[in-house]
């Protein structure tokens, strides 16, 4: 790899990152989310690692796979941090339970499937399962995304929400790099330069969106407290005055 | 080779479902209500009228008319039926929809009991709207397949619908109009809500 590719690809979302991982700091957002805190430390150390060794093809392509493997961990512990953040009120549903671990298992056999009918083509199979288990959480990323655009829509929940912007950034870069995978797979390496210049900037959007999201702030400011609420049962009875009362 | 077919259409179909994603939150964060208030709640609401609804789920009701009816007439009369718990379905899954936005909101406030209802109207929402999408995928399915029209199976019964995966429709829609004027006491427009709700 070149000095000016490696500064092309790996700078921008590097800048983006540390800019996100102040303001991570700054909101204390590490107390809410700290999955995806360690997420962002972990992409600007293993951004600046890759830029410190970029010079040096063999060092470069371990500290590469080693990166690899421990963002492909680290983006599963975020997802499941985002789903139940966004879902927590409705826990107590049992089926809602099910959502996150069906979806993990859907798509790990999907990922292996693909893996079995066009297998990753490397050498160290260490690298192959490393791949695989990427393409997986590709594959995670872009299901919850979409299930979460779809389950939020449906029940109407708060779009603003920062679990929402994390799976929005991480959704649009998987859905984008799942196509490049594909693609690469089918056109061979004709275009690898370019997928490869689309994968940068789909990161750089997605810092963008997680930036945005968690730089607005998260709720309108302490609501008023106004008259707080009768119980149930005081309800009932207040109903039943109302209904006595329309039908005269 | 229908494995592979498979693999490769689903791996396409996630990949189609998080560009639409896109475009949909895209439209979504463009279009959206902003956050609704307790004032924003009664003039959105659709009146239902629940006797009805609960008439059209009545399995005596339903047999009396299976019973004297032509199986033709019957079968014209079960459609009609059928569509008017479409609209009373598509009506619980709009107030729904409404009471749990301004359910969203409420739940940040500090008083302890508020947020504790407002938590309890998202989950009965979440319930009807669920119960809502259910009910209306079996029914836009019988609509489809004609189910009766060709006399080979029965027409089928809307009391079979009062209760679908452990949700009871009207119970639980009963339960969230509870919740929401609980949360709504206090306000001008209470009346307003009991009647529209």
């Amino acid at each position: 790899m070149n000095t000016l590719t490696s500064v092309l690809s790996i700078a921008p979302p590097l800048v983006l990152q540390t800019v996100l991982l102040w303001v991570l700091i700054r909101s204390q957002a590490f107390r809410t989310f700290p999955w995806f805190f360690a997420y962002t430390l972990f992409s600007v150390i293993a951004n600046v690692g890759r830029f410190a060794v970029a010079s040096h093809f063999d060092i470069y392509f371990d500290v590469y796979w080693v990166t690899e493997a421990a963002y492909a961990i680290l983006g599963i512990a975020v997802l499941y941090e985002v789903f139940w953040a966004v879902f927590r009120n409705l826990g107590r549903i049992w089926w809602f339970r099910l959502i996150f671990p069906l979806t993990v298992a859907f798509t790990i056999m999907l990922a292996i499937a693909r893996s079995q009918t066009q297998p990753p083509q490397f050498s160290n199979p260490l690298m192959a399962w490393i791949v695989t288990g990427e393409l997986a959480l590709r594959l995670l990323q872009v299901s919850v995304f979409a299930l979460l655009v779809a389950l939020v829509s449906f029940l109407g929940l708060r779009w603003r929400q920062h679990a929402f912007g994390i799976s929005a950034g991480f959704g649009l870069y998987a859905t984008v790099a799942l196509l490049a995978t594909t693609k690469v797979s089918e056109f061979g390496t004709r275009f690898a330069f370019m997928w490869g210049v689309l994968l940068v900037v789909a990161y750089s959007i997605a810092a963008l969106i997680w930036l945005w999201f968690f730089s607005r702030p998260q709720q309108p400011g302490q609501l008023r407290n106004e008259q707080p609420p009768l119980s149930l049962q005081e309800l009932e009875r207040y109903k039943q005055i109302a209904r006595r009362i329309r039908r005269r | 080779m229908i494995g592979n077919l498979l693999v490769h259409f689903m791996w396409n179909v996630i990949i189609a479902a998080g560009f639409i994603s896109c475009v949909a939150l895209a439209a979504r964060i463009w279009f959206h209500f902003p956050d609704r208030t307790k004032d924003d709640v009664v003039d959105f609401l659709v009146h239902i009228d629940l006797e009805k609804a609960e008439t059209l789920l009545d399995p005596i009701a339903e047999n009396s008319l299976r019973r004297t009816l032509s199986p033709a007439e019957f079968c014209i009369l079960q459609r009609k039926r059928i569509h008017l718990y479409i609209e009373f379905l598509q009506r619980m899954s709009h107030n729904a929809a409404i009471l749990v936005q301004w359910g969203n909101l409420e739940a940040q406030r500090s008083h302890e009991r508020t947020a504790q209802l407002a938590h309890e109207l998202q989950q009965e929402a979440v319930k009807v709207r669920a119960y809502s999408l259910l009910a209306l995928m079996k029914l836009r399915f019988w609509l489809l397949i004609r189910l009766g029209s060709w006399y080979m199976l029965p027409t089928p019964s809307l009391s079979e619908l009062r209760g679908i995966y452990g949700i009871e429709g009207l119970d639980a829609y009963d339960r969230l109009k509870t919740v929401a004027s609980s949360l709504f006491v206090g306000h001008e427009k209470f009346e307003e809500l009991l009647q529209n709700l």
